[in-house]
Formats: C-alpha cells, structure tokens, sequence
C-alpha cells in the first residue's frame, strides 16, 4: 500500500512540470505584458523595455521556464510578482489556504446535503416522496453557482439582513460562499446516490440479509448503503474540480480572496510568477485529493484492497 | 387421510399469489398446497417459472413489496398461520426458526463485509444479548460443520470460491439452528463435482441437526439422493405430491411427471434423441382455462379443457388430473367441492 | 432555573445596550474599492480607483477640487511664476506634518518629486521638469525645460511621502503600512486580496478629521456591492452601476446625488479610411453623419437619460480653459444631414464601413454604437457595429484601422489633456491622426494651438488659444463629444458628506450625522 502511494505522489512531480510548461507556454503566445500592463498607455516603448527586462519577462521562453524549475526545487523561491513585487509565496498561500477550505468545506456539504435525500429517494421510489425531491433536485442542479450566490445573496443580504455579503474573516462569512459552492453539485450527489442505492437495493445480497430477519432499516443502512456509497464517493471527489471552479465564482461573488480570484486578475497582468504558483498549487492539491479518494475506496472496498496490498488472495 | 398433527411443521393451504405490475397481472401460484414434516425433507421440483421460488418467498414473505401479492391462504408453521402475524413477529422468525439459501452463492453475501461478519450477523440479530466471544465461537463453530478454516472468517467474499460461498451461505442460514431450512436450487449453480460435495454436506447437517428442509430443484436425481417427499409444480400449481416411493414408483403418475420422467437421459436406452415434453409452459399473465397442462397433454380430455381438475388422493399420494378422477379410481375424502 | 433564565436575559440585555452605545468614535466607514490596491505607494499604477484610495493618505502641493473649480492650493502656500514660465517658486505652508510627527520639509518635495521623474509611468507628468531643488526648508524651486502651464496638474498628481520613512522602509517600502504621507489617514492594516483599515491622523494639519476609523474592502462584482450597500456594510458607495440606481437611491433615502461626471463618451471618424473608396474623406459625408447624432437618444439609451449631453472636450466645472462656445456643435438637424448627403452626391444614403468600440456589450460604449447605427440609418448612411475586446481595439485605433469608432475619455482636469488626442508627438494615444501627408487640415495650427495654451500660465489666455483649437477641431468633423457619463453616489443614512463629488471625494470632509 504505501508503495502505491509513493508512486502516485511521485507523479507530482511531472505534473508540475507539465502545468509549468503550458502556463509558460500560453503565456509566450497570447498578446500584452506585464511591464505595458504595469506602466500604462503613456509610457514610452522604452521604459517599457526596461522594466520587462528587470522583470525577467523578457527571456526566452524555454530559458524561462528552467529558470522557474529550477528555483522552485533547488531554492524553494517562487520569485516576486510582476504586480505588486511582493513575494509570491506570501500573496499567493493565504488565499490558496481559503480557497481550499471554501471547496474542501464545499465538497463535504456537497455530499452532506446530497447523500441523504439520494438514499431516501430510493428506498421511497415511486412514491410523492421520490418525486418531489427529484423534481427539485433537476432543477437546482440546472442552476449555474453564480445565480445561486446572488440569489443566496438577496435572500439573505438584502431581504433578511442576516448574512454578511462580503470578505472571509468570520464563520458567517463562509455560510453562503460554501452553500453556493456546494448546492448545485449536491443535486448531481443526490442523483447519483440514488441510482446507486437502487441498484444496491436489488443486489441478491440484501435479500439474504432480509431472509435472516435483518430489520429493513438494518438492510438499507447497513447493507445497501454500505455498497451503494462506494462510487458516490468516488463522484464527490472527482467533483472536486467542478467545486475549485465553483470556488471562482464564488469568490468573485462574495469578495473572498481566494486564489481563483487572483489568478484570474493577474492574467491581465501577464503575471506570470503568480498564475504559475496559483496553477501549481491547484494542481498538488487536485492530485492529492484523487489520491485520497482512491485510498478510501481501498479502505472501504476490500475487494480493491487486495489489488494495491501484495496480499494473498486465496 | 391425510396425518394432520404434530408431525407436519410446515403447512401451506390453498397458496394464491400474484405479481401486479401496471401492465399485468402474473398468477404465479394458483391453490398450492402441500406440508413439510418434522425433520424430512420435501423436493420441490418443476420448470423454471412454474412458481417455485415464488412459493417459497412466500413462506418467509420475501416477495418484492412493489409487485408482489399473497391473496389467499394459509401459510401454518408450528401451527401458527405466519400470513397473519406483524412484520416484527415475522422477522424473529427469518434466519432463526425458518432459513432460506438461494440460489446463486456469487452474490449472495456483502462484499464488504467479512464472512465472519456476515454470519455474526445473523446470530447477534436473534441473540441480543450474547456476548462477543461466544458469538465468535459459533461462527468458528458453524464454519467448521460447513467444511471451511475457522481461521477464514476474516477474509472476505471474494476470496472464496462459488462452492465455498454457498458453503457460507448454508453456515449462515444454519446459524441459529432453524428448525425449517429452504434451499432453493442450491447446487445449480455449481460444477457438478462441487455440487456433491455441497449436497453431501447439507445431508449431513440436515441428519446432524434434524432440521426439516424445502428443497427446491429442478433435477429429479437431487430429490432421489436426498428428499423424502416429492411436490410437483407446473404453472403455479401442485399437480402431484406425495412420498419419494409414491411419485417415483408410484402406480398412478401425472402425465406432466411422466413427461419429466421420460426426458431424464436414460444410459441403457438405444434412444437416439431425446424426449422432451412438446410445448411451453404456458403464459402465467394469461392461464387456459381448464387444466393447465392440457394444451400439452398426451392424454388429454374434454373435460380436461373445460374444468379445472381437483386433487384426488390415495393414501400419501396426491394427483390433480382428471385422469384420476372420481370415476376413475377411489377418491379418499374431498379436499371440499 | 428560573433565577438563571433571569441572571442571563439581564446580561444579554446589558450586552446589547453596551453595542449601542458604542462611542461613535469606534465606528468604521467602510468604502468599496473595485480592484485590488496593489502597493501602499502611489507611484505603483495610474489607474483611478487606486488613486482615490491613496488620496486618503498623502497629498500633493495642489489638491482637487471637482464642485470647486478644480486645482487649488493644498501643501503649497504660495506659487511664484517667473516671466519666462519656466520657474516656479513654490513656498509651503506652515504646520505641516507627516503621519510619523516628522514636519513637512522642502527636502522632502524634492525628495519624492525626483523619485516620481525617475518612474516611467509619470513621463507624462515629469518630462518637463528639468530640476527640482530647495532653497530653504519651506522653498521649493521647479525649473521647466520650456513654459508649460499644466504643471499644475504635476503638482496635483505628484504626492509628498516623508523622505525618512520611505529610505528607512526601504525595499518593505509599499507592502506594509506606513505613516509616510501628510493626508488625514493612515494605513494599519494592508492586504492586497481583502483592503486595508486605516485610522484618523490626529496630528493632521487641517485639524483631526471626524471619522476615525475607515475601512477599504474590495469588492469585484458590481451587483454584490449593490447588495452590501443595502446590506448597510457599506457606507459610502461611488460610481454606482446606473442600471441600479432606481433601487440604491430609494434605499439610501435622501443621501444621493447623480453627478456630471468625468468621462465623456466621444464619436471619431477616421477620414483617412480607405473604407468604400475613402468615402470618410469627404467632409460633407462626415459633416452629414455628425448632423445625424441624436445625443437626446443616446443619452437616454446609455443612462436612462440621467447623463448630459456634452459638447466640451472637458467640463468647465473645473476646467477653468475649457471652451463653452465659438465652435461647431452639430446639433441634432435630420434634415441638414439628408442635404449634405446630397451635396457630396449620396441622395440615396451611402456605406461607411464599421463602428468600432470595446467594453462589454451591454455597457455604454457599445449602447451608443448601436444608437448611432440607428441614427445614421435614419438618414440613408448604413454601418456596422462591432464590439471587441479593449485589449484587441485599442491598438486598432491608434493604428488608424477603424472607420468611425466610440471611445471614452476621462482622468482630466487640465485642457492639455487634448494634446494626447489632437498632437502628433502622441502617438499611441490619438484616435485621429491630423498629421498626415493625407490630411486636409490644418494640423499645424492646431499643434502651435497646443503649444502656446501650454506656454502661459494666463487663465483667459489660455481659453482664447483653446477656444480656437478647439474651434479647428470641430471644423474637421472628425471628433464629436457625445456623452457625459452620470456618476451615481449613495451613502448611508448616518453620513455626512458635504457637497458630493464624482471622483475624488475626500473622506476627511465627511462626518457622522
């Protein structure tokens, strides 16, 4: 197991290479830079050359690119951002760690709120009680995270006052943000959840659990359940992409600093140091988070645990 | 007449049920009855769909909620008619004083749970207040009279074999010692070498425990090996029943059991082909009126079109044919009109 | 059970009295900024929204007044011109000093001005300055490479930071508080993602201001700060989306105000367009299409006709040179348009090509393509509207590559600013280009025009030389000033903000009601 998991984390490291190389790669092609950004329209093309050249925007982009790995692994230093010249490592991590904990948070309420009615829906299928949450589910899963924060904004911002509308410092600052990122994506949970108990409802095994007089509620959360959340969990992690981006959004909406945000400003600027840590850090964090996700599948499923341990099948 | 006493455990009279769904109504059993004495064993033979599995969910009323219905009858066990007690009371009943196997042992058990687990289960969901070591050592108990390690009890399903799955499967229904086990269609999905072993295996504990069992089969050469009573079922009916000497040796026989008997291969025959029964059986959403083997009856009447025929008896041999009926050989008693 | 339900109901009531009757000195303002301020030293970006928030911190030698008749006279006591314009003498007031306690010293003047001509981005501020020295520790001395009366617009964007501070800070020097300015606050608490606090100098030298705590939070998204407004988290909301106002100006009650703003939405042709055979080249067909604007439609497409129609390059409100009349205005005439079309030989209406713009396009530059297409239809001209991204247009127009184009100009406060549109040393910057081999203008004039407004310091001097340039202008039917763009303001029930500004309001003039 623990090889498994050496391996898998030592896949990092290409794949930071990969993201560094497209970020450069993008960047070398599209249009505009940081020193035209910074300086204005007025500035002459001169003292524009100069401050991309101090900036170091102006080397090739291969030379550039080594540069950046190379300072990364050998001297763990992210280099300073074009924009505002402070160290990239402090702008960019106290907003990585809010934009994590908003779409970390968000993927367990996602699942959270979407596990539950999935199960009910199912257990009750056919019935009123099936219907109607489905019904409801369709439609809030249509909903895009942006009209879903500025609805939760005018319910609770501007109708009922109760909710602050913007910044990340106290608990009632995370409520709707998280709630935005997590509604919509609970819809698809609930679905899922759903169709996977169903088909776990039907499997031979939970009759035989009912021929030995198990209680039906012992059958559907101890035995349906247990083998229906297996590839629910596995969709919520995978889910995870969908909530970073639904983090963007929200944090637009709700005036969080969050590295999606910020990334997404220092585009314009051709910031590159910036977008290169922001991407990377998105993906280390991408990456780990589907590692987990496989090892409790492994924890939970033995049958998958026998493939990773070396172990004896007999 | 029929013994009617202490000596019969299980007593199923008049069984109707169907499946409703919003299409169709399928009459899987129609006005089966038949008994299980006290420690034998009845074989329960017929085709695939005439309502065998149906009858037996019946018995510990597993039948699925959404479709299927128990209209009329009597389901008597140890004299009480189990088709009127609550859900509770019902439950006490399934895995302890009637255990049920299935038929293909591939997924019966959890996945996920180990083996041990699973049939811990079954003991702890009818012994409260047990404490853990002593479940523990009837599992080890149990999975040693099943044949398996007792160390085994950790692994998990997969890491067995399809005879050791039903092995486990058996270890679990026998748990609690039941006093009526189902089994139905056991062995089927077995290799045949497999299929000995595990039948040896449920003779022994069947003799061992003194459990009485409903064997439901297809195969004619199971209920010889190990059955004492014999039921035929054909289209949701009992059409025959009686001792293993009766159906087998019997003078009088059903044409549908003498079909099966005829198509059994016969290594000292110089047939050249086989000799099956011609036909289907017949649509279960759409009975023929009359007897319902008729349509595929060698010896079929007019009669046989018109009514449906009422179970004749001679001594512990029941028929349900007109061939046999009064007129033509002594009806002992009526089952009523 | 009862004594303890009682004990905490009166302590939950105690609680709440004590919130209520906070001092009012521990009330925070809190203010919108649109984007990230990326430094705490001004020097870092030109663009408005930072500069409205660094105004709060320093100041320069003259100050900006939008209800008031623009420039006036803020650090500086006293302003001597020598004859030949390219001296200035300027004496600082007395009692002057930094957040830090240190006072106000010449040095420090020259200290920051030198720091602002070494920075490229003010080239256009502090290319005239030859040399900048103190004579004394309250003279400062200006000597200009030639006269150029907009220095007063330097003066003005040019901020004081204490010498000691900055030198002390160092390379920290914008990425931490600091008490280097001479303004009413200063910074406490600065992070670049969320906004800073700032609190109340009490040392400053108008005399502490009456707000003592503000507050700076970014907020991105237009309508949630719409939201925050009615929230009552924010108290003082500028440039209000118009499409909002209805809503914002019935929740702020009486305490709003539709401002003539600074940007002004203009119309150019490019007459050197090689579009349908150079048809922009004909000054009647220009002329025809400028008769064809209705600045009434217009006004009430882009902003429900809160806005005002312009005719100035700049508003005189506080452009003192700003010309108001003597100069072509191409009102709105259907009939004179259809006549000019005639004469140039297009009775039946003619082709001109595109309208080029950016911006989103549901903003105003793009809304007032689109009426004008309208417009122009009406008389028989057809166009095409096409909205782009800036970054893809506005290269296109200093390039010469559109036909008739939409633009905005704004962030100016002294009549020079025309330069930049009308002068052939600007290039990057005009969208017409008067100087060509090709032009039938007299673009020399207009240049000599610039120059001498440039040369003197002499108020009504300066008009007559821009009223005729402007004058010129107009006559070439190529730049047509559509729009002033309203700026909204709201703020809160419990504020006081004095005569209410569009862009540079100072947070020490408001005060708790």
């Amino acid at each position: 197991m623990y090889k498994y998991v050496l391996k898998r984390l030592l896949f990092l490291i290409p794949t930071i290479f990969g993201v560094a190389f497209i970020i450069f790669l993008v960047m070398n092609i599209t249009p505009g830079d940081p020193a035209r950004a910074l300086l204005g329209l007025s500035a002459p093309q001169a003292d524009v050359d100069t401050l991309n050249h101090e900036l170091g925007y102006d080397l090739p982009f291969l030379q550039k690119y080594f540069n950046y790995l190379k300072n990364m692994i050998l001297h763990q230093d992210f280099g300073r951002s074009y924009f505002t010249k402070q160290s990239v490592f402090d702008e960019v991590w106290p907003r990585y760690v809010i934009t994590i904990k908003l779409a970390l948070i968000g993927v367990l309420l996602s699942a959270l709120i979407g596990i539950p009615p999935g199960i009910y829906t199912a257990v009750k299928q056919y019935s009123l009680w099936d219907t109607i949450p489905s019904v409801i589910a369709f439609f809030i899963a249509a909903i895009p995270a942006f009209v879903f924060g500025l609805l939760m904004l005018f319910i609770f911002s501007l109708k009922l006052n109760w909710l602050p509308s913007f910044g990340a410092t106290t608990v009632y600052h995370f409520i709707m943000p998280t709630l935005t990122i997590a509604i919509p994506p609970a819809a698809q949970v609930m679905r899922f959840t759903k169709s996977s108990m169903l088909e776990a409802i039907r499997q031979d095994y939970v009759r035989t659990a009912r021929a030995k007089g198990a209680s039906e509620r012992t059958v559907i959360w101890k035995h349906a359940l247990m083998n229906a959340l297996l590839p629910v969990i596995t969709q919520v992690g995978l889910s995870l992409g969908t909530l970073i981006c639904g983090a963007v959004v929200a944090e637009k909406m709700f005036s969080i600093p969050g590295i999606g945000s910020l990334i997404i400003d220092r585009i314009l600027y051709k910031d590159e140091p910036i977008l290169l840590a922001g991407t990377i850090l998105i993906s280390i964090c991408f990456t780990v988070v589907m590692l987990i996700v496989d090892i409790t599948y492994a924890f939970i499923d033995p049958r998958i645990r026998a493939k990773y341990t070396t172990g004896r099948k007999e | 007449m029929e013994n009617k006493g202490e000596n019969i455990l299980l007593d199923i009279e008049n069984l109707k049920v169907i499946y409703k769904t919003d299409l169709e109504t399928v009459e899987a059993v129609n006005d089966v009855s038949l008994a299980v004495r006290r420690g034998r064993t009845l074989g329960l033979v017929g085709e695939t769909g005439a309502g065998k599995t149906t009858t037996a969910l019946s018995i510990l009323r597993l039948l699925p909620s959404t479709t299927g219905r128990i209209l009329s009858g009597k389901i008597e066990f140890n004299g009480e008619d189990l088709l009127k007690i609550d859900e509770n009371m019902m439950r006490v009943i399934r895995g302890n004083r009637i255990a049920m196997v299935f038929q293909d042992p591939m997924t019966s058990l959890n996945p996920v749970m180990t083996v041990g687990d699973q049939i811990a289960e079954a003991i702890e969901l009818h012994n409260g207040k047990m404490p853990k070591e002593e479940i523990d050592r009837r599992v080890e108990n149990i999975l040693q009279m099943v044949g398996i390690i007792p160390q085994r009890r950790f692994e998990y399903p997969h890491q067995f074999s399809g005879g050791m799955k039903q092995r486990v499967v058996i270890a679990i229904a026998l748990s609690c010692e039941p006093e009526l086990l189902i089994a139905d269609e056991p062995t089927t999905a077995l290799d045949v070498t497999i299929q000995a072993q595990v039948l040896n295996m449920i003779k022994e504990l069947r003799d061992r425990l003194g459990t009485a069992m409903l064997l439901i089969t297809h195969d004619l050469g199971i209920v010889a090996q190990i059955c004492d009573d014999v039921a035929v079922m054909y289209a949701g009916e009992v059409i025959e029943s009686g001792s293993v000497e009766d159906v087998f040796t019997g003078d009088a026989r059903h044409p549908y059991t003498a079909g099966l008997f005829n198509s059994l291969p016969d290594l000292h025959s110089q047939a050249k082909r086989l000799k099956p029964i011609p036909g289907l059986m017949p649509d279960p959403s759409n009975l023929p009126p009359g007897c319902v083997f008729a349509p595929r009856c060698e010896s079929r009447m007019d009669a046989c079109e018109a009514h449906r025929p009422k179970t004749v008896q001679r001594g512990s041999h029941r028929l349900r044919c007109h061939l046999f009926g009064a007129g033509q050989a002594p009806a002992v008693g009526g089952q009523g009109r | 059970m009862k004594r303890v339900l009682i004990a905490v109901f009166v302590f939950l009531t105690v609680l709440a009295s004590c919130t209520a009757f906070a001092a009012e000195g521990d009330k925070t303002l809190v203010l919108r900024t649109e984007r990230a301020v990326p430094s705490l030293d001004w020097e870092q970006t030109t663009n408005t929204s930072n500069m409205k928030v660094w105004h709060q911190m320093f100041e320069g030698l003259y100050g900006m007044d939008e209800a008031n008749n623009g420039y006036y006279n803020e650090l500086a006591k006293d302003v001597k011109i020598s004859d030949d314009q390219m001296t200035y003498t300027v004496t600082l007031i007395d009692g002057v000093t930094f957040q830090n306690g240190d006072p106000l010293k010449a040095s420090d003047v020259v200290f920051s001005y030198n720091r602002a001509r070494k920075n490229s981005r003010f080239n256009y501020l502090t290319s005239m300055i030859e040399d900048v020295s103190s004579t004394d520790d309250k003279t400062v001395v200006f000597k200009l490479n030639k006269p150029y009366s907009p220095i007063a617009h330097t003066f003005f964007c040019v901020k004081i930071a204490s010498e000691r501070e900055v030198t002390e800070q160092g390379e920290k020097y914008g990425t931490v508080p600091h008490k280097a300015g001479t303004g009413a606050y200063y910074v406490t608490e600065f992070d670049v993602a969320t906004g800073m606090k700032m609190q109340a100098y009490e040392g400053y030298w108008r005399g502490a201001p009456a707000i003592k705590n503000v507050q700076y939070v970014v907020i991105d998204d237009l309508s949630a700060a719409v939201i925050a407004f009615k929230n009552n988290e924010l108290g003082y909301f500028e440039d209000v989306p118009l499409s909002e106002w209805d809503f914002l100006s019935e929740a702020s009650g009486e305490n709003n105000a539709l401002i003539k703003g600074n940007n002004i939405l203009f119309t150019a042709i490019n007459y050197l367009s090689p579009t349908n055979n150079n048809i922009l080249a004909n000054q009647k067909v220009r002329e025809a299409i400028f008769y064809a604007v209705n600045k009434n439609d217009i006004n009430l497409a882009v902003s429900n006709g809160r806005g005002v129609e312009a005719t100035q390059y700049m508003p005189s409100d506080y452009v003192a040179t700003s010309p108001v009349s003597g100069f072509k205005t191409y009102d709105y005439n259907v009939e004179k348009s259809k006549e000019l079309l005639k004469e140039a030989g297009y009775p039946d209406g003619v082709d001109v090509g595109t309208i080029l713009t950016y911006g989103a396009t549901s903003a105003s530059k793009a809304i007032l393509a689109q009426v004008l297409q309208a417009n122009l239809a009406e008389v028989g001209i057809t166009a095409q509207v096409s909205v782009m991204e800036a970054a893809v247009v506005t290269p296109r127009l200093y390039a010469q590559d559109y036909d008739i184009c939409v633009f905005s100009d704004y962030g100016n406060y002294d009549y020079n600013n025309i330069r930049q549109q009308v002068h052939s040393e600007s290039t990057g910057m005009y969208v017409v280009r008067y100087k060509d081999p090709a032009s039938p203008f007299n673009w020399q004039r207009i240049e000599e025009l610039v120059d001498a407004g440039v040369n003197t310091a002499d108020v009504a001097k300066r008009l007559e030389y821009y009223t005729e340039l402007w004058s010129i202008v107009m006559d070439t039917a190529t730049i047509l000033p559509c729009l002033h763009d309203p700026v909204g303001v709201v703020w809160a029930k419990d504020l006081d903000v004095g005569k209410p500004v569009p862009t540079y309001y100072k947070v020490r003039t408001f005060k708790w009601k």
